[in-house]
């Protein structure tokens, strides 16, 4: 077997890189990840307008409440009960939305301090707190639903958004706790491209938030 | 043999306490680790979620594979870098040259190493796993199918040996040329020193192992029966092995889409001086498109898995049509997935191949930019021709036409790569050793499965044949007889460099013609099965197809011996063949030009490019591809 490190004496790891390589490198990453991650949210709003276009046996906002699914129970309930399904109430998608948005903005004004070597972890926590704060609504709007999974297929999407969403904010705490940590240390006074990182990448995720709750709450 | 700098190097990185902790860390800590989380929140799900008498099992199912996925790559390492950068601890340059293996011998090969050399090999490794229990499950297939009313396997688990079958192949073949060699040649095939992500390059292989035991796991939860395409609303109704195999792909997604950003970031942003767009080798090229197109793709599979988790253990309905979901739309997001996917398998072989023709022709590659045209023109087109999978199934009827045409338009840039690979060959100065035989097999392969994809792409000829054995034999000759046969003539050839072994070639010639001959006798007869009307996805048949199925199994059989003899090959080769020089066939490109083994950086000089890697029989001053530092030694010179 081929043992690679035989003749290697002079080389360093991966400690090639300038500040500068690095920036581009991982600029240039994370701008193909987040091509990757549009082409998903394209696609799962393609499926929303999909499934309500369809509406496929009244299903989009009504819902046959039956003991099992027959999905997976394979019964046929005779005695459906169907009911229409209630809009979910714009006001926690839009707070949700927004404190994404103000997380990213807040993202962008630390690097703008971070270039101009003043103070910017503090704002950083502060992003990072929104960022909390976006995914406790999260959570609580996923509480005050006025329908549950099984009540079709506007049900499921809005919930399949609000899972979405979730996801992605998770990534942006685990971001901004990274570059607030390393902040804290006096890590950026001098290379602060990975706050740039982290906010382009909270704002992305704010915008594809907004994408979202614009057609939850105008298309229902 | 042991230098004294080397082991003062090694002193220096073994000896640091730095890390000290993770070093411990490999695959077997992984195990640990996937089965310790995955049966802490199957307890939890079990005391949890469990009473739900719709979903509890599928919910308890998804608890399990979720602590499976993140317990095994916790165990192995893979978070460790993320996990470091948030506490703000950066890594040593000790801690970094341990990570890519320096000092560890063979045992980095389970560790979650950084070099890109050692990422290669093991991805090799996997792809061999992967086709032997792929090439098994086909053997069973092929054994049920043997006679006409054969109880080898019962129904249910005939459907569940085709559907993972199906899927451990796709898998396998998406990464038979992705991963090992654009992980251990493309590099070294730009000048550069590394991936521009080492972390995220060991993790992509990493990932994908913890993708595979879900994948093996739907045997013991029910079987998945509703094929590889596990098209709803069957896969909705099968048990929670759909579950284990959602969450294969998505794992598997997250691989591929770490994987193709780090090839194509690599390329941008890593290639030496002189290596120009123009002058960047056709593998190189088919490595990056298939890696952009694969980042298009694997979204659409993710939605699809995710949606089809969250209908088996949350009870939406976004393919239960009783409660408003359509099965139109599993198929639709599949296959806008499905079909550039076919074109990420096959574009990095094809360059591969294009690589041993160029090389064992003696002729520099003909119409090099048309190849990149065509390529990227196949990559484009691929994205618009999803629907000719769904003719049959009655969806927007009207679309097919304008789908027929562009399947058909797909036959040009591929017609187009077919022309360039002959022309290259044409009048060369053939040089025919085992990578040519298998560059010719492709050839042949290539035509059959090419034009019997025009018939499948034509409306009223689909509507005979989409449901029978015609379609498995068209797809058999595009992936295995084209991309897998590609793959393997880009394997002999590089198989040198990547172990250090020269392959047996005599005992290879006796597989290929294995291979060869059994892979006609087995897909034609399938063509023939086809023409008759034979359904497939059948385990049992009527008796007037019992001649072309015995035909069949005992190619099939061939089939399989010529792949074991080339596998025996291949080990005992890489275990005691005869020591390759650096460049054994005089090739051109950079990968020839180092040392072999590999050094850690792949060069100990710095690189830098002149010209093409394809100057064969051209003036003097045309041949040289690289030029290297400034004292340019005898071990350089080959193949200049």
């Amino acid at each position: 077997m081929s043992t690679t490190q035989e003749h290697d004496v002079t080389h360093e790891g991966g400690h090639h890189d300038t500040p500068e390589q690095r920036d581009r490198k991982e600029l240039s990453a994370l701008v193909l990840f987040i091509a990757g991650d549009a082409i998903f949210l394209i696609l799962e709003i393609l499926a929303w307008f999909y499934l309500r276009a369809l509406d496929t046996q009244n299903g989009w906002r009504f819902s046959k409440a039956t003991p099992a699914n027959p999905a997976t129970s394979g019964s046929n309930n005779p005695h459906t009960i169907v009911h229409e399904v209630a809009k979910v109430a714009p006001g926690w998608t839009i707070v949700i939305a927004a404190l994404a948005l103000i997380a990213g903005l807040a993202a962008w004004w630390a690097e703008g301090n971070a270039r101009k070597g003043v103070a910017h972890a503090p704002i950083l926590a502060a992003a990072l707190v929104v960022a909390l704060a976006a995914i406790g609504a999260q959570v609580y709007q996923f509480q005050i639903l006025p329908f549950s999974t099984t009540d079709g297929t506007y049900a499921s999407m809005f919930e399949f958004f609000m899972g979405s969403v979730l996801a992605h904010l998770f990534l942006v705490v685990v971001v901004l706790l990274g570059v607030w940590n390393r902040a804290r240390k006096g890590m950026y006074n001098e290379v602060w491209y990975q706050i740039r990182l982290a906010r382009v990448w909270t704002l992305w995720v704010a915008i594809s938030g907004i994408f979202l709750a614009v057609t939850a709450i105008f298309f229902a | 043999m042991t230098t004294t700098q080397e082991r003062r190097l090694e002193d220096t990185v073994l000896g640091s306490a730095a890390g000290r902790f993770y070093r411990h860390q490999n695959f077997g800590t992984g195990l640990l680790g996937g089965v310790g989380l995955g049966f802490l929140l199957w307890l939890l799900g079990e005391y949890t979620v469990n009473n739900n008498p719709n979903y509890g099992t599928d919910m308890v199912v998804t608890l399990t594979m979720l602590g499976w996925v993140i317990g095994f790559n916790l165990g192995v390492g893979t978070f460790n870098a993320v996990l470091h950068w948030i506490l703000g601890h950066d890594q040593t340059k000790e801690d970094e040259l341990y990570a890519a293996g320096v000092g560890q011998g063979k045992s980095r090969y389970w560790k979650y190493c950084t070099d890109h050399k050692v990422v290669g090999t093991q991805y090799l490794i996997l792809v061999f796993v992967l086709f032997f229990i792929g090439g098994t499950l086909a053997m069973m297939i092929r054994t049920q199918l043997l006679t006409p009313n054969s109880s080898f396997l019962s129904p249910q688990t005939y459907n569940a040996i085709v559907s993972i079958h199906g899927m451990t192949m796709i898998i396998a073949t998406i990464i038979m040329v992705s991963g090992p060699f654009a992980n251990f040649i493309m590099p070294i095939m730009i000048g550069a020193k590394d991936m521009a992500f080492p972390r995220l390059n060991a993790m992509s292989i990493w990932v994908i192992v913890s993708a595979v035991p879900p994948l093996m796991a739907t045997f013991f939860v029910g079987g998945v029966n509703a094929g590889w395409t596990t098209y709803a609303p069957l896969s909705v109704q099968d048990g929670p092995a759909m579950v284990c195999f959602a969450f294969t792909i998505i794992t598997f997604v997250v691989s591929v889409t770490v994987a193709g950003i780090n090839t194509l970031i690599t390329v941008l942003t890593m290639r030496a001086p002189g290596m120009t767009f123009s002058r960047m080798p056709v593998f190189v090229w088919a490595s990056v498109i298939g890696g952009a197109l694969g980042l298009y793709a694997m979204p659409a599979f993710l939605l699809d898995m995710t949606m089809m988790v969250s209908d088996h253990a949350t009870g939406t309905s976004f393919f239960v049509s009783a409660q408003g979901g359509s099965g139109w739309l599993w198929e639709n997001v599949f296959w806008i997935m499905g079909h550039p996917e076919v074109y990420v398998i096959l574009i990095p072989p094809v360059g591969a191949l294009m690589e041993v023709l160029s090389t064992f022709s003696r002729k520099p590659m003909f119409a090099y930019k048309m190849i990149i045209g065509a390529m990227i023109g196949i990559a484009g087109l691929s994205i618009m021709v999803w629907a000719h999978h769904m003719f049959t199934t009655g969806w927007a009827p009207d679309l097919a036409g304008p789908f027929m045409l562009t399947t058909e338009l797909i036959s040009i840039p591929t017609g187009i790569i077919f022309l360039c690979a002959i022309g290259t060959m044409w009048r060369g100065s053939n040089w025919v050793r085992l990578p040519m035989y298998f560059g010719f097999l492709f050839i042949w392969n290539f035509i059959v499965g090419g034009v019997t994809g025009i018939y499948l792409s034509d409306v009223p000829a689909d509507d005979y044949f989409h449901g029978n054995m015609f379609v498995t034999a068209h797809f058999h000759y595009t992936l295995l007889g084209g991309a897998m046969i590609a793959a393997t003539a880009g394997l002999c050839y590089w198989f040198p460099k990547v172990t250090g072994r020269m392959l047996d070639e005599k005992t290879g010639r006796a597989a290929f013609w294995l291979i060869a001959i059994g892979f006609q006798v087995t897909y034609l007869a399938q063509f023939y099965e086809g023409f008759k009307g034979m359904p497939r996805r059948v385990a049992n048949y009527d008796p007037i197809f019992a001649p072309e199925n015995v035909v069949s199994s005992i190619g099939a059989y061939v089939l399989m011996a010529g792949w074991i003899v080339l596998l025996y090959a291949l080990v005992s080769s890489w275990r005691s063949g005869s020591i390759a020089p650096a460049n054994p066939w005089s090739a051109k490109s950079l990968e020839w030009q180092t040392l072999t083994p590999v050094p850690l950086e792949n060069f100990l000089e710095d690189v830098t490019v002149v010209n093409d890697p394809y100057g064969y029989g051209e003036r003097a001053e045309l041949q040289v591809h690289a030029v290297f530092g400034s004292t340019s030694d005898a071990h350089h010179g080959e193949g200049h």
